[in-house]
């Protein structure tokens, strides 16, 4: 078929379906405005921008905004803090929600079963200002419920939230408590997908309860745990804004800022967005390059990777 | 040999069961302990004794909360971004995936493309603050509406569900001459109603539980959403004090404290996700499993 007669097939397609462009064109108009300008306005990262100039119209400044976040103190703190934090949550809480699925698919009674999930769940559903109030209610110095307990046994009240060293172990559990159930649920949803004939025959051969977990559950879920594993390290440079920002105070900033919380700072409370777009525009590419990276790992020594 | 089997295996689902009733406890406690506070009208509310049970039984401060018309304009402002928001986002995401999902879609794989991009990489947060600014959304309700109306994954996710149903109805109301507004209208949304339901929970709980964007934008105190209140109460401890004292001298009473306060609110806040939350939490769990299945 020659160009000619591939064009005007192409533009009696438009014709015939030019309903279904109208009705695309409405989200379109959307997506462009509120998705692709925002990332044309990255280019004001290799910018000194100014408002009355517009993008456009700003001058071009040598990448100096990135060579300055690798010499700006507080940006390497920040830096420092996002990756321990999800570096922890990665090797730390990530098994967590597996084990969780496992034991919960051990329970054979139904309504438990939902019961549990339902309970566990509900924190999901809440957003970290919400999480932040009950954490702050738990480990209140005067009136928490820890320090009650430490008072009851005749221990002084300890005020948790003034110490930096606690901040992380603080912020990682409270997103486990609100994580842990729901992140089960890709976990369950799989293993219900196991052929039960299989555990049948397991049976059969007299297998107990822990060699049928290790020998047909984990194996048959574990394309999906790799997968899982490979998705958390897109966030490697996310420690979570909301709860970060529910969470600390000024007593902890040292361990509990993140390069999120920094850039909301830098950018809308001091105004300088240039340099935060340049370090929003680091944080983007870092993500999708890990993705990249243990995405290819994944392939070369497992069977299983996104694509 | 059989009975020392069994009597292994009731120990692990015994240890099983006491495991799982502690995570159950976890997540109650914190709850439990909330509402007691904010139903307790004396100082020391909170301590161990007091735990599980309200300490000087006082529904005070609610009424001390909505005295005046802030909280209730906070959750009207709530109430409004949560339905026009959720209706929008459904309407448009519809608009989206019924398109995405046809094969004779002019350029179909280009337009998927597009729609996939922005998973991926996004401007970020001061191009987009930027843009907004100058589309005039600061200080404006549209702007809690607007900008995340179109979510890049619900569309797939709503694309990959109409790809998977039934044609057949559909192709015979085309012969019948129905044309694609009619189609999408009348056969292909009712059919959809699963999906629909599980998006339209998402983008509910979505907006319920924003406040980002009304820290951002919302200057003046009309636009104010609940969570954002409650954050700012959890901030500001001497003015509330202030606030409450002179409430209290008024009224005569002495039964609300800044705990007692902070907990009311926190209840109010999360009061209505609770109410409906075990009626739609399969929905959720189904929507879930859609998107892994076929993500």
């Amino acid at each position: 078929m020659d160009f000619a007669t591939r064009q005007k097939k192409f533009w009696k397609q438009v014709k015939k379906e030019r309903m279904l462009l109208v009705f695309l064109s409405i989200p379109l108009a959307f997506l462009i405005l509120f998705h692709y300008v925002p990332i044309y306005g990255v280019l004001i990262a290799f910018k000194n921008y100014r408002y009355i100039d517009g993008i456009i119209a700003s001058p071009w400044n040598d990448f100096a905004h990135f060579k300055f976040m690798l010499k700006d103190r507080l940006f390497i703190r920040a830096l420092r803090n996002t990756l321990t934090i999800s570096l922890l949550r990665i090797f730390l809480t990530f098994p967590l929600p597996i084990i969780f699925a496992l034991l919960l698919n051990e329970i054979y009674s139904k309504p438990i079963k939902r019961i549990v999930q339902t309970i566990t769940y509900l924190p999901h559903f809440m957003s970290w200002i919400i999480i932040a109030a009950l954490v702050n209610q738990v480990l209140d110095p005067k009136y928490g419920l820890l320090n009650a307990i430490r008072n009851h046994l005749g221990m002084e009240s300890i005020y948790y939230q003034g110490r930096k060293n606690l901040f992380i172990p603080i912020l990682l559990i409270a997103q486990l408590w609100q994580s842990v159930g729901w992140s089960a649920i890709i976990y369950l949803a799989s293993m219900s997908s196991v052929d039960p004939e299989l555990y049948e025959s397991a049976e059969l051969d007299g297998a107990n309860r822990l060699s049928k977990a290790l020998n047909i559950t984990i194996p048959s879920i574990t394309p999906v745990i790799i997968i899982q594993f490979i998705l958390s390290f897109s966030s490697i440079l996310n420690g979570g804004f909301d709860a970060v920002f529910n969470l600390s105070n000024n007593l902890v900033m040292e361990t509990a800022d993140i390069i999120d919380t920094y850039s909301y700072r830098a950018g809308l409370q001091e105004g300088r967005y240039s340099y935060t777009t340049a370090i929003g525009l680091f944080k983007n590419v870092i993500g999708a390059g890990m993705v990249l990276l243990v995405n290819a790992v994944a392939r070369k020594t497992s069977d299983y990777a996104l694509w | 040999m059989n009975s020392r089997k069994k009597w292994r295996i009731s120990v692990f689902s015994v240890c099983n069961g006491v495991i799982m009733a502690l995570c159950c406890m976890a997540v109650i406690i914190p709850y439990w302990d909330l509402v007691m506070r904010s139903i307790s009208g004396q100082k020391g509310a909170g301590s161990l004794s007091t735990m599980f049970f309200p300490k000087g039984f006082t529904l005070g401060t609610y009424m001390y909360l909505f005295k005046d018309d802030s909280m209730i304009r906070a959750f009207l402002v709530t109430i409004s971004r949560t339905v026009a928001g959720t209706m929008l986002s459904l309407v448009l995401t519809m608009l989206a995936a019924y398109p995405l999902s046809k094969r004779d879609l002019p350029l179909r794989n280009l337009f998927t493309i597009v729609f996939l991009i922005p998973m991926f990489f996004s401007g970020g947060l001061i191009p987009s603050y930027l843009l907004n600014r100058s589309l005039g959304l600061v200080n404006n309700f549209l702007v809690y509406i607007l900008p995340g109306a179109v979510g890049v994954y619900n569309t797939i996710l709503c694309r990959n569900y109409l790809m998977s149903i039934d044609k057949a109805l559909e192709e015979s109301a085309f012969i019948d001459g129905a044309g694609y507004g009619m189609l999408l209208a009348r056969i292909v949304t009712p059919l959809c109603k699963p999906i629909l339901a599980t998006l339209a929970l998402f983008f509910a709980v979505g907006q319920w539980n924003a406040w980002f964007d009304s820290m951002i934008y919302a200057q003046s105190e009309n636009l104010v959403v609940l969570q954002l209140k409650l954050r700012r109460m959890m901030d500001l401890t001497s003015m509330l004090e202030e606030d409450i004292a002179l409430y209290m001298e008024m009224n005569n009473i002495s039964n609300i404290t800044t705990q007692s306060m902070r907990a009311a609110t926190t209840v109010v806040t999360i009061l209505p996700i609770v109410c409906v939350y075990p009626f739609i939490q399969q929905y959720f769990v189904k929507g879930i499993m859609v998107g892994s299945l076929k993500g």
